[in-house]
């Protein structure tokens, strides 16, 4: 793309140099950036990595090294770096603060540009890890053994539900958790997602077909008579339908 | 069927769509071909989405194949009326590949060595960007609060009762459904559910985003410029993985910044077939988010100031406003409409308009200060804007650089009114799940800002000094 920009006799003359230094250059990317694969994850040097990147779908965070975030340490630097280029510069003929202060903007504008080469270059580090940790794991599976890994808690309880009844069915979810936030309403959420077309979507329903009782304290005493139960997920953890079929 | 031939066919389709219907408003070869074929997508699953809604409002079902007959029958006469129009020559003269013409270098820089190694290096970086974002997302499920409360848990209701069903929760019927209804037609050419397929067409936006910024960037000013936009796109890390994620945001940010851009080309070129564009975009924009309504305030506002900063639209400034003003409308009033007629009332966001608001602000600042500077999200973006605007001199500035910083403050401005005056308030004052995905909405602009603060220093005639 960059070689539009040349004319031929320039290539010709570069050429060369430019080879040697790209393939230079694409093996010490390589090198950099697959290293960390050899590195034990215990090592100080992995901690270090996993302090630039941790991710939710929210937001994603740099850890902390001490009290602080570790973009205060990269700020504090070209802070400083700029007021003591400032301050070298001091005897310059135009001896003028705007001159100072142009001087300080210019350090702090390329202080940034490093500090971005370098976070990224650390970030690519972690994604690299991270695709070889996901690789790992995500790899070939079927989705149910992702899920699985994934959502721990409500993933297998819904494949329960799901061997035992196929189809539409209207349900009640009881449970003793609080389930309007929190824990409780994630994994109501995951639940109500997995569960589907076992429908807990719709609040107050008065003649459930099917009764879904999660992490709930002695299921079977909450069973209302005319349902009949399966044989439990755990002991906190029960299905149970209408007996003589669904309405 | 098998998975990836229904993958491909369901990619394909909406495709075909947005490239017949681009080729009502482009039928010459006026555009380049990455930026046809990612226009054409983003333009195809808008009018998908819509043509469904459409479908579905006339009492048509998602069952069998009568949407697939429909929308065959659709682009059959398109791909007709389109070839009839082009023999007849009624498309508008105009030749913006001609003034897309790149503005070679006078002569190379004594460092070109050293930035054509950066160039390698940014190439490198980007393409592990894409590849591992695209392994995410045919390699993970839907995952997260959003897709498993809202969009993904919609389209799974809508593909087993092969019906749009608004969700019973008052506080979810108001999402607008684009996402929602292009999971489900993924599933629909699956035909079983699949919650690894549902989600696999987001790394196709990014593919396309990526496409058109360069594009557009490489327009204004030139090749390598917009190599390091993408670039820079990819430093931010919540950038790079909502590119993986079923979550709307993504997608709603793709129709955003296109939306703004195709504003910017019409300003530049003055064809009004980018203004159409703009306001179809902001339209689906609408029906991505509910963020998509607020944000037509600062198209508006764009489009405004760029009408009346431009001398000679005077006397035609109503004519071309419509152009706007007609499809963005008729598209942002379907789903409110779709929503009256189905009964399904929501309720949004809610005013809390209060003297004691004004106690949120010092919170809303010191929120919004941290999420730009210390946030792990944008990597050093926004300083590096703020530096680099301290450190610029007006006169190298690119004239779109004013008018990004306009967007971004409306932006903002909207942001801030919405915590003070609202119940929104509690998203960042007790979750703090939201500001970071509103933000990424317009992210792209905060780039742009920075690739246009200074004017190509090789480059002696842009396209800048012809056009504005």
């Amino acid at each position: 793309m960059a070689a539009a920009f040349h004319n031929k006799e320039e290539d010709q003359k570069t050429l060369p140099r430019t080879i040697k230094l790209g393939v230079g250059i694409v093996l010490f990317v390589l090198f950099v950036v697959f290293f960390p694969f050899t590195w034990h994850t215990s090592s100080p040097m992995v901690s270090f990595i996993d302090t630039f990147y941790a991710m939710t779908p929210n937001r994603c965070l740099y850890r902390q090294i001490g009290p602080l975030n570790i973009l205060w340490y990269g700020y504090a630097l070209i802070f400083f770096s700029s007021l003591w280029l400032a301050y070298r510069n001091r005897r310059h003929a135009d001896n003028s603060p705007r001159f100072f202060l142009r001087k300080g903007l210019k350090t702090l504008k390329t202080g940034a540009w490093i500090m971005l080469f370098i976070l990224t270059f650390f970030q690519v580090k972690f994604q690299l890890r991270q695709f070889a940790f996901e690789y790992q794991h995500f790899k070939g599976e079927d989705v149910q053994n992702k899920y699985a890994q994934i959502y721990k808690q409500t993933y297998g309880f819904s494949r329960y539900c799901h061997q035992h009844i196929s189809g539409y069915a209207r349900a009640r979810l009881l449970s003793d958790l609080y389930l309007e936030k929190g824990l409780g309403l994630f994994w109501k959420t995951e639940l109500a997602y997995f569960l589907y077309p076992i429908d807990i979507l719709k609040p107050d329903i008065s003649d459930p077909d099917v009764l879904i009782m999660f992490m709930k304290d002695e299921p079977f005493k909450a069973l209302p008579p005319g349902f009949h139960w399966f044989s439990p997920y755990d002991h906190k953890s029960l299905m149970a339908v209408r007996q003589g079929g669904r309405r | 069927m098998i998975p990836g031939f229904a993958i491909g066919i369901a990619l394909f389709i909406p495709w075909l769509i947005g490239s017949v219907s681009l080729s009502f408003l482009f039928p010459r070869e006026e555009l380049t071909v990455p930026a046809k074929i990612s226009l054409s997508f983003i333009l195809g699953t808008g009018i998908l989405t819509i043509v469904m809604l459409s479908w579905n409002m006339l009492g048509g079902s998602f069952a069998g194949q009568g949407l697939h007959l429909f929308l065959l029958g659709l682009i059959f006469i398109g791909i007709i009326r389109s070839v009839s129009k082009k023999r007849s020559g009624q498309g508008q003269q105009g030749a913006v590949n001609e003034d897309l013409v790149r503005k070679e270098l006078s002569r190379p820089s004594p460092y070109e060595i050293y930035w054509e190694f950066l160039d390698i290096i940014i190439i490198l970086f980007v393409v592990f960007q894409c590849v591992y974002i695209f392994w995410r997302a045919f390699h993970i499920p839907v995952y997260g609060f959003d897709p498993l409360k809202i969009n993904t848990l919609n389209a799974k209701v809508f593909f087993f009762n092969k019906n749009i069903v608004l969700p019973q929760d008052i506080l979810y019927r108001g999402y607008p459904l684009h996402v929602s209804l292009l999971q489900t037609w993924m599933v629909l050419n699956l035909g079983y559910w699949s919650d690894q397929i549902v989600k696999v067409f987001i790394p196709f936006y990014l593919l396309s985003y990526i496409v058109i910024h360069y594009e557009f960037v490489n327009y204004f000013l030139n090749s390598r410029r917009a190599l390091w936009s993408v670039g820079l796109l990819f430093t931010s890390n919540l950038f790079a993985l909502h590119a993986s994620l079923g979550y709307m945001d993504f997608t709603l940010m793709v129709y955003n910044c296109v939306t703004l851009m195709m504003i910017f080309l019409w300003y530049a070129e003055k064809e009004t077939r980018f203004l159409v564009l703009a306001g179809v975009f902001a339209g689906i924009s609408t029906f991505t988010k509910r963020e998509g309504m607020a944000y037509l305030l600062v198209y508006g506002a764009l489009f405004v100031g760029l009408l009346f900063s431009d001398k000679s639209l005077s006397g035609r400034r109503m004519k071309t406003a419509l152009n706007f003003i007609f499809p963005c409308l008729g598209i942002s009033l379907l789903f409110p409409l779709f929503k009256f007629m189905r009964q399904g009332m929501s309720v949004g966001v809610v005013y809390e308009l209060g003297r004691q608001n004004l106690a949120r602000i010092p919170f809303i600042f010191s929120k919004l200060i941290q999420e730009l500077f210390w946030s792990g999200n944008w990597n050093v973006i926004w300083s590096l804007l703020v530096f680099s605007s301290f450190f610029s001199f007006r006169s190298k500035i690119h004239p779109f650089f004013k008018w990004f910083c306009l967007c971004m403050t409306l932006f903002f401005v909207i942001l801030f009114l919405l915590f003070l005056c609202t119940n929104a308030y509690i998203w960042i004052e007790q979750r703090d799940t939201t500001l970071s995905r509103l933000i990424l909405h317009f992210f792209p602009l905060a780039v742009l800002a920075l690739i246009f603060m200074a004017r190509p220093q090789q480059d002696s005639a842009g396209p800048q000094q012809e056009l504005l």
